[in-house]
């Protein structure tokens, strides 16, 4: 019985070191990124998911994936520059971070169902950089591969996603600029307008 | 003889016998002094004008608006021609030759065979269209950080991170942000052009393989199109690529014929020298000064060999019928005299030859040695029929034959003079030059052919013109059957002749006449042919740039006229608009530091490393990325294979030698790219391009003093064809009357000159009617003496329908040729009947008389005919045509002329008759 007691507490805590390792290793912003992509990959190789009618379902679980993990109301207020963001009110943002979201769930969905197959991927070094942490990556096919580095936040619910560098160039930055340029051209409102067309075309799409 | 004239004509013909019967010797040694004085006379003042122009009256309107152009036209006097079959051996073969010429100052004074970009770089941008300006600066401002940062960190490796950072956030913003790019609704996305990264690739893989050759791959970077590679810019193509052009100027400095003769010599051997470094090439020379100088020297070689053929010819015929070398001798020897006398007083009269007097020494010859068979005819027959003294013989020959001789020469000198009439001046020297070369042969025949038989004519005892027969036997027997059937038969032919000559058409075309082996022909013909490019254009002028952009704008309507040129196309155009647009660049340029250079190293990890990352974006998998501006799936294709390849040397390169290359390539790549931001700086500065700015050729070709300005219009079709050659000058004239260039003279030329032969010809016909009716005072001998003439011409343009010959501005004056012998004949033998004969039977031409015409028709066709061993078209189509009429002459003169004198009455029976009775 002794034996058996002993054996159940060292089970226990076993166990408990096992569930402790695991945690530890979903904490890390590695473990999270590499969590999140395998998480990806399944919805991908689900043999329940293939074939073109499936396109949409398996849209969907990604975008879910994706704002899961995305901090996109940060990426929202970083996408249109403090300036900007500071100079709207409160339903402006409310109005601007959902239509930015749906375009953001859009284009992203599309660029993991169209663009990562069968690559694999390497994980290298994991940096702080101020009070983000930037996770390297590769994606590999054949001899070739480009860097995909995530930059993360340490939120109190756990990691989160703010940009991602694909080969050297930031998405947000790329909102950013884009989104300056026709403000500049033309006005917030129009961008805006630009914004709503194109969530439109997505809705219909995805109707469709 | 009961008239006075008659009666002091016949007592001057004796005296110039008595003179020569008496001096024989003083006459002979003054005629060759005479003729030797003559010919050194000629050889130290006659020049050859042999320009087509030469042709025409300097008074003239058109030919001082021709000289005018001229000043301009002389710079692309010759034009050598390369077949294009590979366009660096093309290029190489003119830089080649240029060299060679530019060196030559003796011949040449210019060498045109490149307008260098260079001097067009401060403008460069100006003659860009506005809408690729604006295109210039949005791609500018696309690549605006690219460039910066490539400027910024100059280098291979930077160039393609670049690049790669480039096509990235092409990629990103392309699939996050692709909805808000500035194209106009509706319009597809272009896809992103791997165009420039395809050529950098390609470069660098030809370098770093060892090939030293550097192309612009920045050039179609900042222009869709690109500047085009500078190094073989400037070029002069034809359309197509199709030949390649060097014009070349002779120096005239020497001036006159010779000069230009010299120079074209020169430039060909310099060709040929050329093609010595380049076999597998094929050029030649053409050009309007070019064409001139082959066709004059070909007409000259040609009438020199024709005249040398010719006077063997003769002297073998003439030794033949009079069986004895000495009368061809004294023959040969009046003519010369003749001929020397007409060269002397053609330079004291004229100064000069054209193209059209050159031939006329043949001529003359062939006509003008008919006098002394007719006058040894005579006398042979006076010396045997008689059995008189030579100096008899010589006397009724004198007083029988002489005046009929001087009355033939006058009549064929009408033939020729008419051409005087003409106003063409061509026609009209060679007329005038004709007309005293027949009298002087006449002149010759009768004031010193008596004083040679006097000294050296030793009669052979049988010859075929005289047989021993105490009476005159006719060449023909004709019976009143016969006549009929050969006034019928002549009848028929001339009627079928005068159909067929209704269907004959004139040939206007000038290229036709030369020489198809002539390489100026040859060349010129592949330009037309092969390019539709002809070395010669009409010409107008303007008195201000705005006048010429107003003609040449009319011209560019006109269906006739392929391109314009004028000074206004060789400055850019609308530069007001375009300055402003070319300023446009220059914030862009002022962020740009205007030097850099490559660092001294290159980390060739980190070289592959980024090859390797653009490779993986052309992957087929990263399609999806690249949304609707995914590039060309062929272009993605050739950049794998080519980043694959040069990974391929990268492994496979000695280092050394690969760092060696790769730093090579990098220094070209970056100091192209200085090079073309240069550019730029010096245009946004640039104010705008005047007249004075072009190149010193360039404005030479197309701008003269007094601010006149030369307008070019090119033909759209054979400027050679008469038909379009008149459609194409009238459009010019509709635009500016006083439009000039070698088409319009051209035009003018060929059509004055076949009207004129033809006004010429009936000139000729109605001054020797009224002549004949004056000097025979008859209406019937003067119409009997001139049907040789106008029956021969008829027959003779019925055969040239038969044999499908048409006249053409070379054997269109064979008119006054044939016109002359037929009246020569006509003359002769009308005047032998009138002067009767000593047989029981009247007979309508002699045996002598006829056989004197047979020997005579002969001599004139040889002399023609010696034309047609010409290589020169036109020259060969004058021998041809004069021959066959020549012949036609003959034969209406023996065959239809007695016929017909059969059935007039008259012709009494002479004193010859009864002496002869009397002596048996």
């Amino acid at each position: 019985m002794k034996k058996t007691v002993i054996c159940l507490i060292l089970l226990f805590f076993g166990m408990c070191l096992f569930a402790n390792h695991a945690a530890a290793q979903a904490k890390t912003a590695t473990g999270f990124v590499s969590a999140m992509l395998n998480e990806v990959a399944a919805i991908k190789d689900d043999p329940n998911l293939q074939g073109r009618e499936m396109r949409d379902r398996r849209k969907e679980l990604i975008r879910d994936v994706i704002l899961k993990n995305f901090d996109i109301e940060d990426m929202a207020k970083n996408a249109l520059g403090p300036k900007q963001w500071d100079s709207m009110s409160k339903e402006q943002h409310s109005e601007f971070r959902t239509i930015f979201q749906d375009l953001f769930l859009e284009s992203y969905s599309r660029l993991v169902l169209d663009f990562m197959k069968k690559e694999q991927i390497g994980y290298g070094t994991q940096e702080a950089v101020q009070s983000r942490t930037v996770v390297k990556t590769t994606i590999r096919r054949l001899e070739d591969e480009i860097p995909v580095d995530y930059i993360l936040s340490d939120l109190r619910s756990g990691w989160s996603v703010k940009d991602v560098t694909i080969d050297g160039v930031s998405i947000v930055e790329n909102y950013r600029k884009s989104f300056l340029r026709v403000i500049r051209q033309e006005s917030y409102n129009g961008l805006l307008k630009r914004m709503r067309l194109q969530q439109k075309a997505a809705q219909d799409g995805r109707e469709k | 003889m009961s008239r006075p004239g008659r009666k002091d004509f016949q007592k001057a013909m004796r005296f110039i016998l008595r003179v020569q019967i008496s001096h024989p010797f003083l006459i002979f040694v003054s005629a060759l002094v005479l003729a030797g004085l003559s010919v050194l006379f000629t050889v130290t003042h006659l020049e050859f004008k042999t320009s087509q122009r030469a042709l025409i009256s300097s008074e003239n309107r058109l030919m001082q608006m021709l000289n005018v152009a001229d000043r301009f036209a002389k710079l692309d006097a010759f034009i050598v021609a390369v077949e294009n079959k590979n366009v660096h051996q093309s290029l190489e073969f003119v830089r080649a030759l240029a060299s060679r010429l530019e060196v030559d100052h003796e011949h040449f004074a210019q060498v045109f065979y490149r307008v260098d970009p260079a001097h067009f770089k401060p403008w460069a941008l100006l003659y860009l269209k506005p809408e690729e300006i604006i295109a210039l600066c949005n791609n500018l401002e696309k690549h605006e950080l690219f460039i910066q940062g490539l400027v910024r960190s100059p280098g291979l490796v930077t160039f393609f991170e670049a690049i790669n950072d480039e096509m990235t956030s092409n990629m990103v913003g392309e699939l996050f942000t692709g909805f808000l790019r500035p194209s106009p609704e509706g319009e597809r996305s272009e896809p992103h052009d791997l165009d420039f990264l395809l050529r950098v690739l390609r470069e660098m893989k030809t370098n770093i393989e060892g090939s030293p050759a550097f192309s612009s791959p920045w050039s179609p970077f900042f222009l869709k199109g690109g500047w085009g590679d500078e190094a073989n810019e400037g070029y002069f193509w034809t359309e197509g690529k199709r030949y390649l052009l060097v014009f070349v100027a002779p120096n005239t400095k020497g001036a006159g014929a010779s000069t230009a003769g010299k120079a074209l010599a020169a430039l060909r051997q310099a060709v040929s020298a050329a093609r010595g470094q380049f076999p597998d090439v094929h050029a030649g020379v053409t050009g309007q000064k070019a064409l001139d100088e082959d066709e004059k020297n070909l007409a000259l070689n040609d009438i020199s060999v024709a005249t040398i053929v010719s006077l063997i010819g003769l002297t073998i015929l003439l030794v033949f019928f009079w069986r004895t070398i000495r009368r061809p001798l004294l023959q040969m020897t009046t003519q010369v005299v003749g001929l020397s006398l007409t060269f002397g007083l053609t330079t004291l009269l004229i100064g000069h030859l054209n193209l059209l007097s050159v031939a006329f020494a043949p001529m003359v010859l062939g006509l003008g040695i008919d006098y002394d068979i007719h006058w040894f005819a005579r006398y042979s027959e006076e010396r045997r029929r008689t059995g008189r003294s030579a100096n008899q013989a010589l006397a009724t020959t004198m007083e029988r034959t002489g005046p009929a001789i001087l009355l033939a020469a006058l009549s064929t000198c009408l033939a020729f003079l008419p051409l005087t009439l003409t106003g063409f001046k061509g026609l009209a020297e060679l007329g005038l030059i004709c007309g005293i070369g027949l009298l002087a042969s006449s002149i010759t025949t009768v004031c010193l052919l008596p004083a040679l038989i006097v000294l050296f004519d030793r009669p052979a005892s049988r010859t075929l013109l005289t047989d021993m027969e105490q009476e005159v036997r006719p060449l023909m027997r004709i019976t009143r059957k016969r006549a009929l059937v050969i006034l019928a038969l002549t009848v028929v032919g001339s009627g079928l002749s005068l159909w067929g000559a209704g269907k004959i058409t004139f040939d206007l075309n000038m290229l036709h006449l030369q020489s198809k082996s002539a390489e100026s022909v040859e060349w010129e013909t592949k330009l037309i042919e092969g390019s539709k490019y002809p070395s010669i254009y009409g010409v107008l002028f303007a008195h201000s740039r705005t006048e010429a952009a107003e003609k040449t704008g009319a011209l560019k309507k006109l269906n006739t006229v392929s391109k314009v040129q004028s000074v206004n196309d060789f400055l850019p155009s609308d530069q007001d608009r375009k300055i402003p647009l070319v300023r446009r660049i220059r914030p862009i340029l002022a962020n740009i530091p205007s030097s850099f250079k490559p660092p001294d190293t290159m980390d060739i990890t980190r070289l592959k490393n980024i090859l390797s990352r653009i490779r993986f974006k052309m992957e087929g998998e990263s399609a999806g990325a690249w949304g609707a501006s995914k590039p060309l799936e062929a272009q993605m294709k050739d950049a794998r294979s080519l980043i694959s390849a040069i990974g391929r040397d990268l492994r496979s390169i000695e280092p050394k030698v690969l760092l060696r290359r790769l730093k090579g390539f990098e220094a070209n790549m970056i100091a192209d790219l200085n090079d073309k931001l240069s550019l730029l700086r010096a245009n946004v500065n640039a104010r705008p391009m005047e007249v004075s700015d072009l190149p010193r050729p360039v404005r030479e070709r197309f701008v003269g003093p007094d601010s006149l300005y030369l307008i070019r219009a090119f033909p759209a079709s054979d400027i050679w064809d008469p038909q379009f050659l008149g459609d194409f000058v009238r459009d010019l004239r509709s635009i500016d009357p006083d439009a000039t260039g070698d088409p319009v003279t051209l035009h003018v030329f060929t059509r004055e000159f076949r009207d004129s032969s033809f006004k010429a010809a009936i000139w000729a016909i109605v001054l020797i009617l009224a002549f004949l009716l004056l000097a025979l005072r008859s209406v019937v001998l003067t119409l009997v003496a001139v049907a040789p003439l106008i029956v021969g011409a008829l027959l003779t343009f019925g055969l040239m329908y038969l044999f499908g010959v048409d006249l053409n501005l070379a054997n269109a004056i064979f008119l006054p040729l044939v016109i002359g012998a037929g009246v020569e004949y006509g003359v002769i033998i009308v005047q032998r009947w009138r002067q009767g004969n000593a047989g029981e039977e009247r007979v309508q031409l002699p045996f002598s008389t006829g056989m004197g015409i047979l020997l005579a028709g002969l001599t004139t066709t040889i002399g023609f005919g010696s034309l047609m061993i010409s290589r020169h078209q036109g020259i060969y189509s004058l021998g041809l045509m004069t021959t066959v009429g020549s012949l036609t002459v003959l034969a209406v003169a023996l065959l239809f002329l007695p016929a017909l004198l059969f059935f007039i009455p008259g012709g009494k029976q002479g004193k010859g008759s009864g002496e002869l009775r009397a002596k048996s």
